[in-house]
């Protein structure tokens, strides 16, 4: 969901993490219930789980069921090192969240291979795995008789006090700290760098990975983060329960977290806190009737889903909004005498070049041979009738393609078969002919992803200092001037998707001037615009020329490109039939051909 | 050795047809809609208990079958009026969450209203026991694999032929789009629905014999058939109906020659396997698209 | 008037009524299976339970205390069970606890008992570490499975002597445990193990493993399933043209199995806890009584907490209807009569089994042997 109340989400969030703190260490503290208190352990170590989940599904975007099995694999591990290997619990916790988060990284390696909704094959086969293994290796983990007589931790010393949670209510206590931590910890990530990346991955993986970000990259690392946190579950679970059986962490459990998930609200901060307690709690509840409670709760999870589609969260919050009219106004950051469009580093002149290049589908060539150059600076602009093959030549550019054969380099380098993150990273940009934002996401947030997306190059000396996970004000401040510089910054936080047409392609152009590129790719910025809008847009297109950008054009609207391109390059069944001033092809027969026919067609 | 080898390929083979049954429904719903209807194996259950009642009450087992598809051809269509129509507009991942509700309803209403006994049925066709060379198996085998065949030469003439077929067809390359041209696509969904209910109650109604019935028959159905569709590829029907096969062949050799212990994650390493080398499913689809 | 003939009315019962007598309710506590996968035969205990707490109210017994069962859903999963054993100790205040049917989930439930002071009692579950050493409060009135193992053992190894063993079972604790043991016992006396084949509790398709195991011939082909899938194994079996003599420990009792199984249960032979076709009259009108009520026979879990819930009713007669007072007096229980047999407790909490073996002959169980345990070795009684 939109993070556009990121801002003021930092001083409401504080009072309510604060809040919360004070719930957890006083609550299970000061409950005799025995009961009351087994329900708010599991309230604990179901949040954490789901929290967890949230990261990889909620998050990233990508359905996961193997969320218990992660648990199980915690679970086991912290209890049998502490038991068999006879680790200090304290030891074992940390060291059972790494363990398990790299087997979430082991198993997310293959899924780089394969697409979207493969990544649930995967997890399938890691629930199988996972039961299977905990019931058959029997001398490790007893098998179904299950695990017992996990002990309480050791009290911890620090110098001349010791902590203990050797008793229910302290051990309660520490569970409800730590969900706590995952909380906050959720906060940081998703106003961090690689949270935006994850949430423009979820919101559009083509356009997130052609907006610089390593698609497969930051799948592999909230998938391993999810595993961490399931990890870290099962461990305190483990000796909290002190029983472990194999059938606990199976696809069923890992439905469950799902449905906690969902239910709450996917992808925030609170959601899974809501569901997770919600679906603790409600069983329970429903005990009163012990032969349908499970009818009753299938039916009450068909009608909250009916009527909170984006979970329990989204409907209070929406409750809220209605009753204090609106969001609250979040004073935009004040505008800089700085230009946002720092001066292109200096590049070859030959920027672009293109040499023999086709791409075939199937039987259809849609560019067969073809050869050009864009110079440093240049406004070219690409026309030819329909399917020509001028968007097939963008894609190829920018790496949603590859070519079938020939040879794309830019500033020297060969860029064709690289992965469109590693190619915007050298320095190309493009908007889409169907405009893809990130819709769920605010304004200034579309430009965020793309101003700082998580991508190799990038990220290992990021993850010594910790910007990865840092909120790096500047970013917002740096989003924002784009914004200005496309007329966008009164609606900085609004959705993306409640912008305007002419809006929505004017954010496409700040999101793309975000990676800073030395090449845009302009893809019929002026479909469907009135002239009111398109003043603008020729007066930016002018303002990144004087920068220094260059731009190749696809457009239809000719009075629009003619007046501002130095040149032009004409397309017709994927071959250049002209390349040359402007005023030239205008006149140019094979151009009128191309678009008109000849007088033999006509005959 | 070699005799076992073929008597497991076969079993897997026979198997498969079965897991390719009960797989289509759930691929159908989810070519047309993107909905991943979890509560489908509920819905083979249901054909299971109908044929069985059936069975009883009329002696026919033709009729048996029959009963269990109309009616659950007309719980197909009910559940979608009721619940997934009004969940079309939301994330696809909410109708996910009502179809675990809808699996929870049915299966704990049929251990309510059944009790946990199981049920067993025989018919003439599982007592009558063919004998070809070194296999042996009974007739109602031969009548699943039969009507695996006549059901996926049925589809592909309705496909094919059709106009509602075609309408299908169009509908799981684009939804938004087959309103553009003049197709309906609430009543699609209700189509497909109906059709994918259908085949599972043809599923149920023929596999009861063979195995004995519980409330829960349903989940482990659904996992099958959810490992089937996946590998087939979500909406492909000749890759579902492939990796059935797959699926069951692969139980049986994973089982039979590795581990039973492990025969599930052996299957699953078989599919992952085969996910690698074919990213798509089984069937090639059109992979690169301009954007 | 009328004021005047209450008083008088009050005050003939105050002189000739006993001193007042607070009669007690004696709650017990019951975290059954009543959804997931063992709901089927949770639903059995839960009759079962039911119908031995009114046979107790309805004979008078205890004078004027009176029994409740109290039963929600377990799962029979450790986390569910604990939850809901909790929720009985702590809400309803149950004063006897039953246990969870599966043995990790009747773990959990004694961690429980363990921690409030609660006694248990437990019918079906069969792990050792419920009745090991230093144990207080559980007690069992089912062997465990060690004990079941040792006499099927007894009767292969001196009885029967196969050479050629396979194994056909559900990788549950139940299944695991016993084929571990009847392996070891089994291979010490010198008979081969020809097939090993665990599976998921609810697998009803075994062509893969009758393929495997048809051309190994074995003689005794153990099955350690629940009734659902081995009658799938034994018609796929019959199908495939596959014979073996057919043994099964423990899991298959009752009606549904002999109906079921039909013709190919000719042979089949197991041992079973409580037998429904004994000659022993209690267990015969048990039988009865419960089919008369609920529609169907009882199993062998049903009997194994109906034979709880008597044993607990004839504690409170000795002991009273406090938790502390119970709990001495059922490890004080010495020959009680029941459907399984004479109940004593050992030091441990275990009572001892008595073992029926039967075989199917012409359609009907006979049963071969029956026995009781004394000591460690077992006295055979034809």
């Amino acid at each position: 969901m939109s993070t556009s109340k990121r801002i003021s989400d930092g001083g409401a969030s504080t009072l309510a993490n604060l809040l919360a703190l004070a719930v957890a260490v006083a609550l299970p503290l000061s409950l005799d219930n025995q009961y009351y208190l087994q329900i708010l352990a599991n309230i604990g170590i179901n949040v954490i789980l789901v929290l967890g989940l949230n990261v990889i599904t909620g998050i990233a975007g990508q359905l996961s069921l193997c969320q218990a099995s992660f648990f199980g694999i915690g679970a086991y591990a912290c209890a049998l090192l502490v038991m068999r290997a006879g680790l200090s619990f304290w030891l074992a916790l940390p060291a059972v969240t790494v363990v398990t988060g790299l087997v979430g990284l082991i198993v997310g390696v293959p899924a780089l291979r394969l697409r979207g909704h493969y990544l649930v094959m995967l997890t399938l086969g890691l629930a199988v795995l996972t039961v299977q293994v905990l019931t058959n290796w029997a001398s490790l983990t007893r098998g179904p008789a299950g695990l017992i007589g996990i002990p309480w931790p050791a009290p911890l010393h620090f110098g001349f006090f010791d902590l203990s949670v050797a008793t229910r209510g302290r051990y309660c206590a520490m569970i409800l700290l730590i969900a706590l931590g995952v909380v906050v910890a959720t906060q940081r990530l998703l106003a961090s760098r690689l949270g935006v990346s994850l949430l423009a991955l979820r919101e559009d993986e083509r356009a997130a990975e052609l907006m610089g970000i390593d698609t497969r990259l930051c799948k592999v690392i909230a998938f391993a983060i999810s595993a961490a946190i399931g990890g870290l579950a099962g461990g305190l679970y483990a000796h909290f329960a002190k029983i472990l059986a194999p059938d606990e962490f199976g696809i069923m459990e890992s439905v469950n977290i799902l449905m906690m998930l969902i239910i709450g609200g996917s992808g925030t901060v609170w959601g899974p806190v809501a569901g997770a307690t919600l679906l603790t709690i409600l069983p329970e509840g429903l005990r009163v009737f012990p032969e349908t409670r499970l009818i009753v709760y299938g039916a009450l999870l068909i009608v909250v889903i009916l009527y909170c589609p984006n979970g329990l969260i989204a409907a209070l919050q929406r409750l809220r909004r209605s009753r204090t009219g609106g969001m609250a106004v979040i004073p935009a950051a004040p505008p800089s005498p700085a230009p946002a469009l720092r001066p292109v580093p200096p590049a070859k002149d030959d920027l672009l070049v293109v040499r023999g290049l086709e791409k075939r589908f199937g039987g259809l060539a849609a560019i067969s041979g073809v050869d050009f150059t864009v110079h440093a600076g240049e406004i070219v602009g690409l026309i030819g009738p329909n399917g020509s093959g001028k968007t097939t030549m963008l894609n190829l550019i920018s790496g949603a393609l590859r070519p079938s054969a020939g040879e794309i380099r830019f500033n020297g380098t060969p860029i064709s078969g690289l992965r469109p993150s590693e190619i915007s990273a050298q320095g190309v940009s493009r908007t889409f002919q169907k405009i893809r934002l990130f819709r769920d996401l605010s304004v200034t947030d579309n430009v965020v992803a793309a101003l700082a997306p998580v991508r190799v190059p990038s990220v290992a000396p990021s993850l010594w200092t910790g910007r990865v996970l840092g909120w790096d004000p500047n970013r917002q401040v740096h989003a924002i001037r784009l914004l200005e510089e496309v007329g966008l910054a009164p609606r900085a936080d609004d959705l993306s998707r409640a912008l305007s047409y002419g809006e929505q392609r004017m954010l496409e152009i700040a999101r793309a001037l975000a990676a800073q590129p030395r090449l845009l790719l302009l893809d019929e910025p002026a479909a469907g615009l009135s002239g009111a809008d398109i003043r603008p847009l020729r007066g930016v297109i002018r303002r990144l020329h004087a920068a220094g950008i260059a731009v190749l054009l696809v457009e239809h609207h000719m009075r629009f490109l003619m007046s501002i391109v130095t040149r032009v390059i004409v397309l017709n069944f994927g071959k250049v039939i002209f390349d040359g001033p402007p005023a030239e092809a205008r006149h140019h027969s094979a151009v009128v051909g191309a678009y008109l026919g000849t007088r033999r067609d006509v005959r | 050795m070699s005799t076992i080898f073929v008597e497991q390929v076969l079993n897997g083979f026979v198997n498969g047809c079965g897991y390719a049954l009960i797989a289509i429904g759930l691929t159908i719903v989810y070519g047309i809609l993107s909905v991943i209807n979890l509560a489908h194996g509920e819905i083979f259950m249901i054909g299971a208990f109908v044929a069985y009642f059936a069975y009883a009450a009329t002696g026919s087992y033709a009729a048996a079958v029959v009963g269990a598809v109309v009616v659950t051809t007309l719980f197909g269509l009910l559940i979608e009026r009721v619940i997934f129509r009004p969940l079309n507009p939301q994330p696809r991942i909410n109708s996910l969450v009502a179809s675990v509700g809808l699996s929870l309803v049915l299966s704990n209403g049929a251990l309510w209203v059944f009790g946990g006994v199981p049920r067993y049925y025989t018919t003439p066709l599982t007592n009558d026991v063919l004998r070809i060379g070194f296999v042996s198996f009974a007739a109602q085998r031969a009548v699943i694999v039969a009507a695996t065949l006549a059901t996926i030469a049925a589809l592909a003439l309705f496909y094919r032929g059709s106009r509602l077929g075609k309408a299908l067809r169009a509908a799981s390359q684009d939804l938004e789009a087959c309103s553009l041209v003049g197709i309906e696509p609430g009543r699609l969904g209700a189509v497909a629905f109906a059709l994918g209910a259908g085949l599972a109650g043809v599923a149920g109604g023929l596999l009861s014999p063979l195995y004995t019935m519980t409330y829960d028959m349903g989940l482990l159905a659904v996992m099958k058939a959810f490992a089937v569709v996946i590998v087939g590829g979500f909406g492909n029907v000749t890759g579902t109906i492939l990796a059935g096969f797959l699926l069951g062949i692969a139980e049986s050799l994973g089982g039979g020659f590795v581990s039973p212990a492990y025969q599930d994650t052996i299957v699953f390493l078989i599919l992952v396997l085969a996910l690698l080398i074919r990213p798509t499913g089984l069937i090639r689809e059109h992979l690169e698209e301009n954007i | 008037m009328k004021k005047i003939a209450t008083l008088i009315v009050l005050g003939v019962v105050a002189l000739c009524g006993a001193p007042p007598s607070f009669a007690a309710v004696v709650k017990i506590g019951f975290p059954t299976c009543l959804s997931g996968p063992g709901a089927g035969y949770g639903k059995n205990t839960s009759e079962a339970v039911q119908m031995a707490v009114d046979e107790v109210n309805k004979s008078g017994i205890l004078k004027g205390d009176t029994l409740e069962a109290i039963i929600t859903d377990g799962k029979c999963a450790p986390r569910e069970a604990s939850l809901a054993a909790e929720k009985l100790v702590t809400e309803n205040n149950v004063t006897v606890l039953l246990g969870a049917v599966s043995s990790s989930a009747s773990l959990a439930v004694k961690a429980v008992a363990e921690r409030e002071s609660v006694p248990m009692l437990e019918g079906v579950a069969g792990t050792d570490a419920l009745t090991q050493k230093g144990n207080k409060f559980v007690f069992r009135v089912v062997p465990n499975i060690a004990m079941y193992t040792e006499f099927a053992t007894d009767y292969f190894c001196n009885v029967l002597k196969p050479k050629r063993v396979a194994y056909v079972f559900q990788d549950d604790d139940f299944g695991s445990e016993t084929v571990k043991l009847s392996r070891a016992g089994l291979e010490a006396c010198g008979a081969k193990t020809v097939g090993w084949f665990p599976g998921t509790p609810a697998e009803t398709n075994f062509q893969t493993v009758i393929t495997e195991l048809k051309p190994q011939k074995p003689d005794v082909t153990f099955i350690i399933r629940w009734p659902p899938s081995a009658i799938a194994f034994l018609r796929q079996a019959d199908e495939a043209g596959f014979h073996s003599t057919w043994f099964n420990i423990g899991s298959l009792s009752g009606p549904d199995f002999t109906a079921a199984a039909g013709k190919f249960a000719e042979g089949f032979m197991g041992v079973n806890v409580f037998e429904p076709s004994s000659k022993r009259p209690e267990a015969k009108r048990f039988v009865e009584d419960f089919t008369k009520r609920f529609g169907h026979e009882p199993d062998w879990f049903a009997a194994g907490y109906y034979t709880c819930v008597k044993v607990v009713a004839d504690a409170v007669r000795r002991g009273g209807s406090t938790r502390a007072g119970i709990t001495k007096a059922l490890a004080a229980t010495k020959d009680l009569p029941s459907i399984l047999g004479p109940i004593s407790f050992d030091e441990t909490g275990q009572a001892p089994s008595f073992f029926t073996l039967f075989k199917y002959t012409g359609g009907k169980r006979v049963v071969l042997r029956e026995s009781v345990r004394v000591g460690p070795r077992f006295k055979a009684v034809e």
